[in-house]
């Protein structure tokens, strides 16, 4: 075995393709991005009527100012209540997203599998498969679907009045639906998603592990890093802002990756 | 016409100039675009998605051009680190600028029978290479495509992944001897530090 053999060769680029790509490139960054595309909708607290008109989408509510106060980069325990409200909430907006025209998404959640809390904030994971995830706290709430419309809501309980929303845009939740399961000793992302809504950024991240993983670190670009949850052979975290996640690290039966 | 002469900029300067002249960020695309692209293509094995998912790193560079961290005023470690996490999950990065990449239908590059010989023994020497890394996990492997065959020094792989240097001392140690317990042979890298 030597050095050549350890460093594998790479097709080589040629002058005119870094040219060509070149070009490409400054035109794209040149070009202003294409405004997302949302529409909102108010209806009465009692009304049902949503308006979910594209095939895709988008997310979260209007987070307030200052952004997800109270948010923790580790797991805390539910407080009283906390969990009860968010599994109603998160039935209602499945519903609702299920009576929306044009939706195909069903109005019963699959099995929860996950349930990951942060201070106020609740993050439930319905099914395994292509899961469904909502994410409440703070008086907003959100529900995603993989392949389905998605809404985020936000409640107003002051002025009795609830705002659906449905965006699109590049920003979107995106599934890799083709990813295998992982390793007995590793994590597989199936979701991770950055979206901004008010000029607030929220990222969420979710996925399987294999057997012998008992926790997950999520580790971010910035070099901060979220404590997952970890629960039915998945795990989910979320943070605020934009900042990626550069790795997964797992603690396993035998010791960390 | 003003001509701009960037030979004698650093990628600092290439960066603070970008947000005004497009040129520049075309720079940084012209001196990085291979080193890249080979992490793309280790990652991918393909080089057609290899060479696209070079473009994508680029856009998302610009995307997210407020938190470049360079390191000593170098672009290429962030820009490595972009590629290692965009070229992991290629399928959804390239879904995700399916917009941008459709502009470019009509102006790719035709490749000659070199090329293709070219690809062949690259993909061959991969797959090679591949075998003999199959048991390292991604942290792992992280290090084998940053540290050993791109060359990075351990303080541009921390900027790279996002981690403390002292973690990347631990994983090339913890690589290095499960390469050589599985390879019988020290001479496993070309690493700078």
């Amino acid at each position: 075995m030597n050095e050549d053999l350890l460093t594998p060769g790479v097709p080589e680029l040629s002058d005119e393709w870094i040219a060509l790509r070149t070009q490409h490139l400054m035109e794209e960054v040149a070009t202003p991005s294409p405004r997302r595309k949302r529409r909102f909708v108010l209806t009465g607290a009692s009304g049902g009527a949503v308006a979910v008109a594209a095939t895709l989408v988008g997310l979260l509510g209007p987070w307030s100012t200052p952004a997800f106060a109270g948010w923790s980069s580790q797991p805390t325990s539910p407080s009283s209540g906390q969990l009860s409200t968010a599994e109603a909430a998160c039935s209602t907006l499945a519903t609702n997203l299920a009576d929306a025209p044009g939706s195909t998404a069903p109005a019963t959640l699959p099995p929860e599998s996950l349930i990951d809390v942060r201070g106020p904030y609740t993050l439930l994971v319905y099914g395994s498969t292509s899961p469904t995830i909502c994410v409440l706290g703070n008086g907003y709430s959100s529900l995603h679907e993989a392949g389905q419309a998605a809404i985020g809501m936000s409640s107003a309980p002051n002025d009795g009045n609830t705002v659906v929303h449905q965006s699109t845009g590049s920003d979107s939740f995106t599934t890799d639906p083709s990813s295998t399961p992982p390793a007995p000793d590793a994590a597989a992302i199936d979701i991770n998603n950055t979206t901004v809504d008010n000029g607030q950024y929220f990222s969420l991240i979710e996925g399987q592990v294999g057997s012998q993983v008992t926790g997950a670190t999520v580790v971010l670009s910035d070099g901060s890093s979220v404590e997952a949850t970890v629960s039915n052979g998945l795990f989910a975290a979320w943070w605020p802002g934009q900042v990626t996640e550069s790795s997964v690290q797992v603690t396993t039966t035998t010791g960390t990756n | 016409m003003f001509v701009r002469n960037y030979n004698d900029l650093d990628d600092a300067d290439l960066w603070e100039l970008s947000s005004t002249d497009h040129e520049a960020f075309g720079e940084i695309f012209r001196r990085h675009a291979r080193a890249v692209f080979a992490i793309c293509y280790w990652r991918t094995g393909d080089a057609a998605m290899a060479e696209d998912v070079t473009s994508v790193v680029f856009l998302e560079a610009w995307k997210r051009r407020d938190m470049v961290v360079l390191e000593q005023r170098s672009a290429l470690p962030w820009l490595l680190g972009v590629a290692n996490h965009s070229s992991r999950n290629a399928t959804r990065s390239l879904r995700r600028y399916s917009q941008a990449l459709k502009r470019l239908d009509g102006h790719r590059n035709l490749h000659n029978d070199d090329d293709m010989i070219d690809r062949l023994d690259a993909e061959i020497s991969l797959n090679m290479v591949n075998e003999a890394a199959r048991d390292l996990t991604e942290p792992e492997r992280e290090i084998v495509l940053l540290v050993f065959w791109s060359g990075l020094s351990y303080e541009a792989a921390a900027v790279a992944l996002g981690v403390p240097v002292g973690t990347i001392r631990s994983r090339v140690s913890r690589t290095r001897r499960k390469l050589q317990l599985r390879l019988g042979d020290n001479r496993v890298t070309k690493e700078t530090s």
